[in-house]
Parts: C-alpha cells; sequence; structure tokens
C-alpha cells in the first residue's frame, strides 16, 4: 500500500522537470559565460595593447581626440584604462607633458560633464578617471562632487582627491566631514586629508576645535600625519581635550615636532590616565630622541601595562641607545615584568648581539663595560641566548669569550648545559675540550 | 490472530509512514534552507563585489593608507614542515600588506623544520619574551632574524596546532593577527582585502573569515600563484566544488546574518584583544577554529559586545588539498568529530534566544543538517530501496524522489560555481568550467554516499571510540609547477 498519494507525485514530478531543466540551463549557460568571458577578456587585453601602443610619446592631443570620436564603448574604456595606467607610469620627466596632453583633450572635459550630469555609475567613473589627472577643473568638480546624492560618487570623489593630493579640496573635505556617508572608514577620510594638507597642516586645524569628537579625532589623526612646526601650538593647546583617542592623536603628531613645546606636551601625555594616551607618548618621545624623556621612559618600564612598558623600552632605546646601564638598572630594581620588556624590546634591535661582538674587540673601556655586563646577566641567569651564541656566533673570539665568561658563573646548572652543549658535534673542539675539562676538574 | 495482524500491520505502517514523513521533512527543510542560503549568497557577493569596485579602503590611490594601517601578525604553526616552511615564510614576507610580522612557531616537529629556519632565516636564539600570557605548552627558545627582521621563531614543545597559534599569540606585538596553515599560500592583496572589513568598522568587526581554494594543480612561482588550475584528480575537483559550496554559497549567507560560525584555520584575521578576552585558542577540541569562532560569539552575547564575525569572499588563501581518497576521509572525519564535539561543548547556545541567529539558526543548522545528516540520510538511503522493494513505496514516488535529490544536489553545486565565476572568478580557461561542471554532476554518484560513511563513521568514534588529531602528508607546493 503506497503511502505517497498521486497528487504529491505529480508535483513532484514536475519539480524534478523543473530541477532539471534548470541545471541543464544552468550548465550550459554557465560554460557559456566562461567561454565569452575568457574570449572577452582576451579581446580585451588585445584592444588595450593595441591603443597603448597607439596612445605613446610625443603624445598628440587631437590623434587622442580622433580615436575617442571614433571608438565604441568598449574601445573607449580601454582608452580610459591606458590613460589611468600611463598616468601612474610614465617617467617624472614626461608627466607633467602627459597630464596637459589628457587635460587638454576633450576626453577630460568629458569627464567633467560627465561627473555632473551623468548616470550614478558614470558619474562614479568619471570622478574616478579625474582622480589621475590633477588639474583644478578637475579638482573643483571633485569637491562639488562631495555633495553628490550618490554615496558611491562621494567615496569615489573623496578617493580620487586623496590620489590628486589637492590642496584646494581641503575646505570642501573639512566642510563636507559631517555629511559624507558613514560607508567611509575614518583611516580613508584621513589619509585623504593628510594627502590634500601634506605641506600645509595648518589648513586642517580647524578640525581641532569642532564640537563633534569624530571630527576632532579625524583631524588630530590627519595632522599628526603631516604636522610641522607651523601647527605646533594648535598640538599642544589640543592636547589636553577631552578624548582620549585626540590625545593620542596630538602625542602621535608632536613627534614630528622637535621642539621644546613638544617634548614638555609629550611627558604630560605620557602620565595620562589612558594607556593608549602614554604608550603613543613614549613613542613620540623615542621618535624626537628627547634626552628629557629617558626619565619618563625608564619609569614607564614600571608601567602595569604590557604594551606601554614595551614603548618604553622603545623611547628608552631611540633616546640612549641600548646601554646595559638601563639593564642593570632595571635588574637592581628587581622589576621583572619591566626587565622582560626591555630586554625584548631591545633584543629585536640585536642588543645582545652588539654586546657580544665587543667582547671580542681589543682590551678597553668598551670591551670591558660589556663583559661586565654579561657577568651580571650570567649572575642573574639569562644566559639561553648566550649558550647559542658559544654555539653559533660567527667570530670564534666572541664564542672563545662567552664560553669563558659562562664557566664562571654561580649556577651549576649553567655549568650542566654547557657541559652537554660541548657534547654538540656543532660546538668548536677548542671550546668544548675546555669546558669538559673544567667540568672533570670541578 | 487476525486482530494481531491487524495491529501488527498497523504498527508497521505508521513506522514506515513515520519515517517517509522524517525523510521527506527533512529533505525539504534542507532544500529550502539551502535556497534560502543561496538567495543570501548572491545578495551578499553581488553587494560586496560592487563595493569593491570602489574600495573604500583603496591602498593603490591612497599613499598616506601605508602609515596609518595598524600592523598584523601572521602566526605560522609548523609541525614537520621541513619541506615547505620556508618557502612558506618567503611568499608571507611578499605579500603586499606592508606592515607585516611572522611568527612561525614551531611546534616540537620532528623533522628538520627548526633547522631549515635558522638555516634560511640566519636566526639566532634571542632573549625576547612573550608579550601576551595566554597558556602554552612551555617553550624551549625564541630566535630572531639578523636578515629579517620581521621574522620571529618560536620553538616549543609539541602541543597541537592551538597551542601554537596560542604561543604565536603571545609573542605577536600586533593588534591584528591571522591564523593560518604553514603551507597556505595568500595571495597579495589577502591581507588587505580581509583586514578592509575590519576597518570598516573596527569598533564591531573582531574577526574575518577568508576563502580557502585548493592550489593542487595552479602553476607556482617565487611563492606566488601564477596561474589557477584545475587539477585532474576526482579527490580534488570533488574538494573545490565542495569548498565553492561551503564558502560562496553558504559561509557568506551566514556573514550576512551575523551567523558565521567557521573562521577557516587556514585562513582568519582577528582583533588579538578579542581573541585573547575570549580565552585563546582551545586545545582540547580537534577543529579549533570552529570552536574559538563559537567561542566568540558566545562571549559576546554574553557580555553584551556587539561583535561581529565577516567572511571576506575576495580574502583568498591557497592550500594544498588530499588528493587521496585514505588523507581526505581522515580530514573529513576529524572536521566531522570536532563538529561534534564543540556542538556538545556549546550545547547551552542551541535553540536559546539569548545568542540571537547562532543559537536560533547556525547551531540548529549544524545539528540537524551537519551532524544529524548522516543518521537520516544513511537511513534514507538504507531503507528507501527496502521499502520500495515491499512495495510500500510507490515506484514512481521512489524514482521522483531519488531524482529529485540528485538534481537539488546538482543545483546546488552549480550555483556555487556561478556565484564563483561571476563575482570571484579565479579559473579562466574553459577547460577548468568543463571540469566544474561535469564533476558537480559526478559527485552525485558516490562521493556524496562515501562522504556520509566517513561521517557516520566519525559520529560512531565520537561516542563509542577515541578522537585523535590526524596529521595530513603534504607533498609541499613551492617545487610544484605543473601544468
Amino acid at each position: 500500500m503506497p503511502f505517497v498519494s498521486a497528487p504529491s507525485l505529480q508535483f513532484l514530478q514536475t519539480a524534478v522537470v523543473v530541477m532539471a531543466l534548470c541545471n541543464f540551463v544552468l550548465g550550459v549557460g554557465m560554460f557559456f559565460l566562461m567561454q565569452v568571458r575568457y574570449s572577452r577578456n582576451l579581446a580585451h587585453g588585445t584592444r588595450r595593447i593595441s591603443f597603448a601602443n597607439l596612445i605613446v610619446s610625443p603624445w598628440d592631443g587631437k590623434n587622442l581626440e580622433e580615436l575617442w570620436a571614433a571608438s565604441a564603448r568598449d574601445d573607449r574604456e580601454a582608452i580610459e584604462e591606458v590613460l589611468a595606467s600611463d598616468s601612474q607610469l610614465v617617467g617624472d620627466d614626461e608627466r607633467e607633458a602627459f597630464q596637459s596632453f589628457v587635460t587638454g583633450c576633450s576626453i577630460y572635459a568629458h569627464w567633467i560633464q560627465r561627473i555632473r550630469t551623468g548616470r550614478s555609475l558614470e558619474r562614479v567613473h568619471a570622478a574616478k578617471m579625474l582622480g589621475y589627472f590633477p588639474d583644478e577643473r578637475g579638482v573643483q568638480a571633485l569637491a562639488d562632487g562631495l555633495r553628490d546624492p550618490s554615496p558611491k560618487v562621494e567615496l569615489s570623489c573623496v578617493l580620487s582627491l586623496g590620489r590628486l593630493k589637492a590642496p584646494a579640496a581641503v575646505p570642501a573635505l573639512m566642510n563636507s566631514l559631517s555629511t559624507l556617508p558613514k560607508s567611509i572608514p575614518a583611516i580613508t577620510l584621513t589619509a585623504v586629508l593628510a594627502g590634500c594638507a601634506r605641506g600645509e597642516p595648518k589648513t586642517l586645524v580647524g578640525l581641532l576645535k569642532s564640537p563633534e569628537d569624530s571630527i576632532r579625532i579625524l583631524g588630530a589623526w590627519a595632522i599628526s600625519e603631516v604636522a610641522d612646526q607651523t601647527v605646533l601650538r594648535e598640538l599642544v593647546n589640543a592636547a589636553p581635550d577631552a578624548h582620549p583617542e585626540v590625545r593620542a592623536k596630538v602625542a602621535r603628531g608632536l613627534a614630528r615636532i622637535p621642539d621644546p613645546a613638544s617634548v614638555e606636551a609629550l611627558i604630560t601625555l605620557a602620565h595620562d590616565p589612558v594607556w593608549f594616551v602614554r604608550l603613543r607618548a613614549l613613542h613620540s618621545l623615542g621618535e624626537l630622541r628627547a634626552p628629557e624623556g629617558g626619565e619618563v621612559a625608564l619609569a614607564a618600564l614600571a608601567d602595569e601595562v604590557r604594551e606601554v612598558r614595551y614603548r618604553a623600552a622603545y623611547a628608552l632605546r631611540k633616546i640612549q641607545g641600548m646601554k646595559s646601564e638601563a639593564v642593570l638598572s632595571i635588574l637592581r630594581t628587581g622589576s621583572r615584568l619591566g626587565f622582560d620588556s626591555l630586554i625584548s624590546e631591545w633584543e629585536r634591535a640585536g642588543f645582545l648581539d652588539s654586546i657580544a661582538r665587543d667582547i671580542a674587540e681589543p682590551e678597553g673601556t668598551r670591551a670591558n663595560q660589556s663583559r661586565e655586563f654579561l657577568r651580571v646577566l650570567i649572575g642573574a641567569n639569562i644566559t639561553s641566548t648566550l649558550e647559542n651564541f658559544v654555539l653559533f656566533y660567527p667570530n670564534p673570539e666572541v664564542r672563545w669569550g662567552l664560553a669563558n665568561l659562562l664557566l664562571e658563573s654561580p649556577h651549576p646548572a649553567v655549568l650542566d648545559r654547557l657541559q652537554a652543549l660541548a657534547k654538540d658535534p656543532r660546538c668548536d673542539q677548542q671550546i668544548a675540550r675546555a669546558i669538559l675539562e673544567i667540568g672533570l676538574v670541578d | 490472530m487476525k486482530v494481531y495482524d491487524t495491529i501488527f500491520e498497523a504498527v508497521v505502517h505508521w513506522i514506515a509512514w513515520g519515517f517517509e514523513a522524517v525523510i521527506f521533512a527533512y529533505f525539504i527543510s534542507y532544500f529550502l534552507l539551502n535556497v534560502l542560503s543561496l538567495v543570501l549568497s548572491f545578495w551578499y557577493c553581488r553587494k560586496y563585489s560592487q563595493s569593491t569596485l570602489t574600495n573604500p579602503i583603496d591602498f593603490e590611490a591612497l599613499d598616506e593608507l601605508k602609515n596609518l594601517l595598524p600592523p598584523v601578525t601572521l602566526v605560522v604553526p609548523a609541525y614537520n614542515e621541513e619541506r615547505v616552511i620556508a618557502h612558506s615564510i618567503r611568499s608571507l614576507l611578499a605579500l603586499s600588506y606592508s606592515r607585516l610580522e611572522v611568527v612561525v612557531v614551531n611546534d616540537g616537529s620532528r623533522d628538520g623544520t627548526l633547522d631549515e629556519l635558522i638555516r634560511s632565516f640566519s636566526l639566532r636564539r634571542s632573549e625576547v619574551r612573550p608579550s601576551g600570557g595566554l597558556p602554552t605548552k612551555p617553550v624551549k627558545g625564541i630566535y630572531i632574524s639578523a636578515v629579517e627582521p620581521r621574522v620571529v621563531v618560536v620553538d616549543k614543545v609539541n602541543g597541537g596546532k592551538a597551542d601554537s597559534i596560542n604561543a604565536g599569540i603571545n609573542f605577536s606585538q600586533s593588534p591584528y593577527f591571522i591564523g593560518m596553515d604553514a603551507d597556505s599560500l595568500f595571495e597579495p592583496e589577502a591581507v588587505s582585502h580581509a583586514l578592509r572589513l575590519i576597518l570598516e568598522d573596527p569598533e564591531h568587526v573582531v574577526a574575518v573569515g577568508g576563502v580557502v581554494r585548493g592550489i593542487n594543480g595552479s602553476i607556482v612561482d617565487a611563492g606566488r600563484i601564477r596561474r589557477p588550475h584545475l587539477l585532474f584528480n576526482f579527490w580534488v575537483i570533488i574538494q573545490v566544488i565542495e569548498y565553492l559550496r561551503s564558502f560562496l554559497a553558504g559561509r557568506t549567507a551566514w556573514s550576512l546574518m551575523n551567523g558565521l560560525v567557521i573562521i577557516p584555520g587556514a585562513f582568519g584575521l582577528f582583533q588579538k584583544a578579542a581573541v585573547v578576552e575570549a580565552g585563546g585558542y582551545a586545545t582540547d577540541t580537534v577543529t579549533e577554529d570552529f570552536e574559538l569562532t563559537l567561542r566568540m560569539h558566545r562571549y559576546a552575547r554574553e557580555k553584551g559586545l556587539k561583535w561581529r564575525i565577516m567572511l571576506a569572499p575576495d580574502a583568498v588563501c591557497w592550500t594544498e588539498m588530499p588528493a587521496s581518497r585514505k588523507v581526505l576521509s581522515s580530514q573529513r572525519k576529524r572536521w566531522h568529530e570536532g563538529l561534534l564535539q564543540t556542538l556538545l561543548l556549546h550545547r547551552k547556545m542551541l535553540f536559546n534566544w539569548r545568542y540571537g541567529v547562532v543559537g536560533l539558526v547556525a547551531l540548529p543548522y549544524e545539528l540537524f543538517y551537519e551532524a544529524g545528516g548522516p543518521l537520516i540520510e544513511i537511513l534514507g538511503l538504507v531503507l528507501m530501496p527496502v521499502l520500495f522493494l515491499l512495495g510500500w513505496v510507490d515506484e514512481s514516488a521512489f524514482v521522483v524522489f531519488t531524482a529529485l535529490a540528485f538534481f537539488a544536489g546538482v543545483l546546488f553545486s552549480l550555483m556555487a560555481v556561478l556565484i564563483d565565476q561571476i563575482y570571484f572568478p579565479r579559473y579562466h580557461f574553459p577547460r577548468d568550467a568543463i571540469l566544474l561542471l561535469a564533476f558537480s554532476l559526478i559527485e552525485c554518484f558516490g562521493y556524496r554516499q562515501l562522504y556520509l560513511w566517513w561521517r557516520l563513521e566519525a559520529t560512531w568514534n565520537f561516542f563509542f571510540g577515541t578522537v585523535v588529531w590526524r596529521v595530513s602528508e603534504r607533498s609541499g607546493f613551492a617545487t610544484r609547477a605543473e601544468g
């Protein structure tokens, strides 16, 4: 007795037929889609190469216009691609001539017209193309495009202005910051503002006074990329801003201005209650290599936040160089976290390598200091890298020197490890013998 | 006696009817959910590919972005990867993203992985200490490179992939990290494509998964894919189709609904602070990627955080796929065991409104169709012919139902290939098109049933056997350049 009734079976049969047909159409369609696209890509590539061969120096605007006028839509796309790509590839000596050649053509006027009157996608495309060729008319059209009803056009205009790095667009960009679509990331706006205001950061300082947090943050971030002496006063004034992000960005910007006022502001920011402001301030102090920041950085090695301690170590390295005294003073204070941060950060910059190198130097203050420092490290049982150096350090004198120092270690475990190391076939035979002999005596 | 016969008959008929109803409901619901998933995937991929036409974070257009971008750490766990490790690291260092750090974690390899790294990057032992506190197996040594300051190697006692990534996180210096496999080969723009989703919404997006594709057969030169190509191997092409279906016609839809529960282990970009806050990778599961993603969802919901976990369909990582039945079955069994293990671990989330889309839709889907699917489908495969032979299922119904199941399977595969071809095409040669289309048809005969069997075996192992991590053999892509 069948349990599936006749009507539902019919329905299923229809479904099977429909699905089989769908599969068939889909399969055949997809095969042709791939075939067509493959041929199209080939054809497009070929056309592009042909146009690239036609658009060559010395550039003739009239020829380009004729070529453009005689071309179909696909060919025009290929021509535009060639122009855009050439604008990036052309040598510095020819750049100006090439740009004048394009901006002087009716194609450029066509793009300006399109960005104003075209359909949405055409406006996007025109905005993109205008971004490749600096010209006042284009910058103005793009600045006007920042108020376009389509978010995509607005985004294209923002990106093109960023590519052009047009200072004339800064006021328009600043005015439209609060109306631009939220989908444009802050990092993009910052890059565009910084690009446009490079050389004239003062044009951005108005943003620091905005009542909106997000705009002050953007402004401080953009200024921090391009800051110079002209914005020092504004940055210092913005240092006590209520928003920690603004303070952090201000600290970032001050790193670009070597001035006692910057250092003073940074030292204050290095004591900020918010950790990432402290971190940024310490980094900037390091960048400025300000001796006044040394003490602050040393103190910050005891910060409760690991990232801040690392940045303090960085600052210390930049300000004072990798001096063993700093390590010794941290070891003496017994701050394990501070020592770990310091040694980790400095090691990435080759600290122990440079110390080890010193002991191969002829007898002198530096070599002696390094030996003393290594003795302290060995005394503190920080030996794994030095043991490794005994095996692999390229300079045999350093290997000898380190082996001797390690043999002085008060920790029996170090001697045990050294003896194991001496049995390693990669160990220098003379060093191995010396280690084993001392082991036997002991 | 007659009464007994009638009752017996009635009971058997009711059981058979119930069984048919379950199979039918399962099939129809699975079909409808997949159709819905396809529609959403199409929509997401269309929207996504349009957004990339005018990329809001255009690295090529904006020079200044280089200084503003955050650093990213690539955490590369390596276990017995001597043959591929140096090439892998070099290809990672050649990625277009400028602010990269590579932390390689040698997870107690028994071959010469560490020696190969030391030799290739002039490494030396260093006193660098961990900057994070995730618990891991003991670290034996840290190595830094004299020639490539972006490379750090952590040598540790063997503890598995999850433990290695945790160790890598501890030594990373960036706010973002990428968890990957040692043999993953990223497309040059992969990192920036994945990072784009985070930078567009850094407050909420805490993890972004990439798309994994099969490298077998492609032409690789100097650590870069020069020409994607399909290897003419049954197991490989079947997996390529499966991956397309899984990533482009499935996970994209989940990503849209913030219900993505798996960030692939081969390519996942994470906000380090979020992962550390959620507790890092779990070392007691065999599918640590699935477990971590789920735990991050859980943590966010329980703490009232509006985290989003997304998929970037244009962030592509190429990886070697198992090219033999043995290795493939081992991998799939592991995945299935991991699925069951993780579902059991996070059973609290199932059907729990508190966990939103994940608790109410994504996990029930995983439970019924991924974990429970094999039981129902195998039952259907076995009992349908039996009922048909007993005459309890109409002949036409049996044929039609079987045909419907077959065509539905083909349809989903074809649609996945279509999404790939329209929005994110990688295979450009007509030969590859023919292979993909042909194998979409073949897949339903034999392979799907075999896959069901593997999953059933894994289910048995999970409940009555031992769950173990199975290691796959790799041939190493760096030397391969076949057409």
